[in-house]
């Protein structure tokens, strides 16, 4: 599509909070952000986690019961010896109406080029401050420009304090906190079924190696998502199907991104 | 919906170059749960423009949308500007 550039500087801040450096990014500017494209990728990216479920063909019905027929002043359902109504869906112990399926087709499909066009306009929302702010994120004082960049040493951080001081120097446990607050324990079975909790999403940090020690030491704070820049997906950056996720890059990371897939677009 | 895109892309037919050029239009595929208003709205806010008014038609590839700007805002000019053309 025809569309116009934008060209940011971004202050590159190292582990104590301090501006050290800069980066250009250039970004293309769609004339409007397809949320409409975000939303159908996001539910094809959840419906490929769906398993299929089915009951047994035989469920409800491995009973020997037959109907009595006229004459009894009785129902003509179909009866055990003992005379309990059996096998039907209106009886206990019966089989289901219309159980599910293994047969039930769950995946749902698009079309590549609106999955890449829909990938783009979420990782663009990411950069756009009224959308990161519409998804409920904090966003620091200190921060002018979106995205959040920060030296590459960040990637060797192995461990999760380091992390998080270098990303309070910021001021972004704001967002942490919020994640932690917003924490709910879920109603219902989940609890025994071990998925209890639902927590907000908040930071997701954008890395240039696909073994960097943050991976691992920055994933147990609340709400954060730490990815190689090459698996991110809409899942990461439009939890929900809503775009505009609070974002902190590598400088190497953001470089990446802008020389394989933000140029490649335009 | 509290995220739902009402532009969708612009027009690049001779018709919609032409209306541009002649009567101060712009033209764009618009959501095809979009009215004139949100239309109207939408173009008011993104691109800081007046519009006159809006024109819409359903045709089989969307919803097409003529937005009418006001005579102090050049059509052809923010088309230049936002890289349509």
């Amino acid at each position: 599509m025809m569309q116009s550039l934008e060209k940011r500087n971004l202050p590159v801040f190292d582990l104590t909070g301090s501006e050290a450096g800069t980066v250009e990014l250039s970004l293309p500017k769609p004339i409007s952000i397809r949320d409409d494209l975000i939303i159908r990728a996001w539910i094809v990216s959840q419906s490929r986690a769906a398993q299929p479920q089915g009951r047994s063909p035989e469920a409800g019905r491995g009973v020997s019961a037959i109907s009595w027929g006229t004459g009894r002043g009785i129902s003509r359902v179909p009866r055990m010896e003992t005379g309990r109504a059996a096998f039907i869906s209106s009886a206990k112990g019966g089989h289901l109406a219309h159980p599910p399926t293994v047969e039930e087709k769950y995946k749902k499909s698009m079309n590549r080029k609106e999955v890449a066009l829909a990938k783009l306009h979420a990782l663009l929302s990411a950069f756009s401050e009224e959308k990161v702010r519409a998804r409920g994120h904090v966003i620091p004082e200190k921060v002018k420009a979106l995205p959040i960049v920060l030296d590459d040493k960040i990637e060797d951080s192995t461990k999760t304090v380091e992390v998080y001081t270098a990303l309070s120097n910021l001021g972004l446990n704001a967002d942490i906190e919020r994640a932690k607050e917003g924490t709910k324990i879920k109603s219902g079975r989940a609890k025994m079924r071990g998925r209890g909790r639902r927590v907000p999403r908040s930071l997701l940090i954008i890395v240039s190696r696909k073994n960097a020690p943050i991976l691992k030491a920055a994933k147990n704070m609340p709400g954060v998502e730490v990815k190689y820049y090459k698996e991110l997906g809409i899942p990461a950056l439009a939890p929900g199907g809503q775009a505009g996720r609070l974002t902190v890059w590598s400088k190497k990371a953001l470089e990446e991104v802008e020389k394989e897939w933000l140029m490649k677009a335009l | 919906m509290a995220y739902e895109s009402v532009i969708i892309s612009p027009v690049s037919s001779e018709e919609a170059i032409a209306e541009r050029e002649r009567n101060n239009v712009l033209a764009f595929y618009v959501s095809r749960n979009a009215t004139k208003d949100k239309v109207k709205r939408e173009v008011e806010l993104r691109f800081k423009v007046k519009v006159i008014k809006v024109n819409v038609e359903n045709t089989f590839k969307g919803k097409k949308a003529y937005v009418k700007l006001a005579p102090e805002f050049k059509a052809t000019e923010l088309a230049t500007n936002l890289g349509l053309l």
